[in-house]
């Protein structure tokens, strides 16, 4: 079948309760051999269940259920599993050992300098800060280079320098297997993932091309203009003009939102010049994330 | 086998990287040596017979007693402390098998089972100033013991596998061996003979008094290695349905 190659793994129907409590409810993943995937969500939104059930830790119900035979995980939990009475180098050589098959797996001096785990490899774990230490726990994950590697809020804790190096050696790993990451990070995930899925309350809210997403839930263009001589009645007409909401920002500063997007831009200069208004800075606001995030999630 | 080799010896490793063990063998010596000191100032004619009657018999018989309350406790962490730090799930997504990650665990314990019982050896070098010889005597109290030891592992390592707090596992192993060792007492309560014996021999009671009597009986052996295997097999399918 062609779709099994396309994909490592694919669920259907994903469900999965606690007792009382549904904290997944038919979702459908799919998992593509390449690239970055990014899961957003609230606390319990259920990013961390869904990452165990994907990775068979916990029982669940599932309509369908196919993995590519012989597919290797690499798993970084969100809680490091370390062995913390064991030094750097010990550790990363006792998890290759046990995980490795193909041969091709990377060596343990060449983990430790691209990890920038040099300084500190004949160290105990236990005495590491927590960041080096979601360091050591991501080496270890990487080390035999799995198919997939699923992490579970992998920038926690990590200094910005460490996450910049870690979105780098993502985008490197993510050119031959496929990778899988969870945050509520949000702008963390906005600039490495190809794709990112909004899980709320257990269901997918959203799920796609980052762009895409953008897209289908706003429409809108907002611009951020500052004004040296900006008057109330001014301001009024352009409203009317352009049909398009108005807020003040601070003083001088005035955000202008409107749902049609064609040549709003340029239709907002002209009117500034008709009102006669000295424009000191004006820019395009782009949709974050964030705000998709919340709007996605809003109840 | 390979595989096992390094796990086994990571587990030791880290075992002996602990003061838990060192606690625990000095505290064993000194309880194991003070049983043994009070009995052999109870010896009023030195002859081996009496040695053996009133000074090893009683002290192993003790220390078999005290086993039952130190296997718990030394069992109590193997693999609550693996759910607790999740490297549990580091080792069952590895290509470790079931069997391997238990047996890893088992033989550690029973690595650190010869250490401690190797304190116990000053026994017969104290008593051969006074001229005790029967050093086979020993020998059998020794595998006895030891055999005893393998089968409480393997129970409390059941219970550090089904339970989620180090509490829980040792209230749960101990209230296991305790109802073994019990169970000779009840079933002379029993009326049917045939019923009273076959409950008699599930009881672990049941099964030191020949090693106590420096026999090594094959039921006994069979029993005791029979008893781990069954609850290590039951731990390891535990391990096998998580998966």
């Amino acid at each position: 079948m062609l779709e099994s190659n396309d994909y490592l793994i694919q669920i259907k129907g994903l469900s999965k309760s606690y007792s009382d409590k549904d904290v997944l409810r038919e979702l459908d993943i799919s998992i593509p051999t390449k690239g970055i995937h990014g899961f957003l969500g609230n606390n319990g939104a259920g990013k961390s269940t869904l990452m165990k059930c994907i990775l068979e830790l916990i029982d669940f119900h599932a309509h369908e259920f196919t993995k590519t035979p012989g597919l290797e995980i690499g798993y970084l939990a969100e809680i490091p599993a370390l062995y913390e009475d064991m030094k750097v180098r010990d550790y990363l050589e006792f998890v290759h050992s046990i995980y490795q098959s193909k041969g091709d797996e990377l060596e343990t001096d060449h983990l430790i300098e691209m990890c920038a785990l040099k300084e500190v490899s004949d160290e105990t774990i236990a005495k590491l800060s927590k960041g080096y230490k979601q360091r050591v726990a991501f080496a270890g994950a990487i080390s035999y280079r799995p198919n997939l590697i699923i992490l579970d809020e992998p920038f926690v804790g990590l200094d910005p320098h460490m996450v910049m190096k870690m979105k780098e050696l993502l985008n490197e790993i993510a050119k031959t297997s496929s990778v899988f990451l969870s945050s509520h990070q949000l702008n963390d995930i906005s600039d490495i993932c190809d794709t990112v899925t909004i899980i709320h309350n257990g269901v997918i809210v959203k799920s796609g091309d980052i762009k895409e997403i953008h897209k289908t839930l706003h429409h809108s263009v907002s611009v951020e203009a500052e004004f040296e001589n900006a008057t109330a009645d001014a301001l009024d007409r352009i409203q009317k003009d352009l049909n398009c909401e108005i807020e003040e920002k601070s003083s001088g500063i005035y955000l202008f939102t409107s749902s049609e997007q064609e040549n709003f831009k340029s239709l907002l200069s002209h009117s500034f010049i008709k009102a006669e208004l000295i424009v000191l800075s004006q820019r395009e606001v782009e949709v974050k994330l964030d705000t998709l995030f919340k709007e996605a999630t809003k109840e | 086998m390979k595989l096992l080799k390094i796990l086994a010896l990571k587990e030791i490793r880290e075992v002996f990287n602990r003061p838990m063990i060192y606690i625990f063998i000095s505290i064993f010596s000194f309880i194991s040596g003070s049983i043994f000191y009070g009995n052999l100032l109870t010896l009023n004619e030195v002859t081996n017979k009496n040695i053996v009657d009133v000074v090893l018999a009683p002290t192993f018989s003790a220390i078999n007693f005290l086993l039952i309350f130190f296997t718990p406790v030394l069992t109590m962490g193997a693999f609550v402390n693996e759910k607790k730090n999740g490297t549990l799930n580091l080792l069952m997504l590895s290509r470790l098998k079931s069997s391997q990650i238990f047996l890893g665990k088992y033989i550690s314990f029973l690595v650190q089972g010869l250490l401690i019982f190797s304190t116990t050896l000053v026994f017969p070098i104290i008593l051969k100033f006074s001229g005790f010889n029967d050093m086979g005597m020993i020998f059998t109290y020794l595998i006895g013991l030891y055999l005893m030891y393998c089968a409480f592992v393997s129970i409390g390592l059941f219970c550090s596998l089904i339970s989620k707090s180090a509490v829980t596992s040792i209230v749960m192993s101990f209230a296991i061996l305790f109802s073994f060792m019990i169970l000779f007492t009840t079933a002379a309560l029993i009326d049917n003979v045939m019923i009273s014996q076959i409950i008699q021999y599930f009881s672990f009671g049941g099964h030191i008094y020949y090693f106590s009597r420096g026999a090594i009986a094959s039921f006994d052996i069979v029993y005791l290695i029979s008893f781990s295997g069954f609850f290590s097999y039951f731990s390891i399918q535990l391990l096998e349905v998580k998966r």
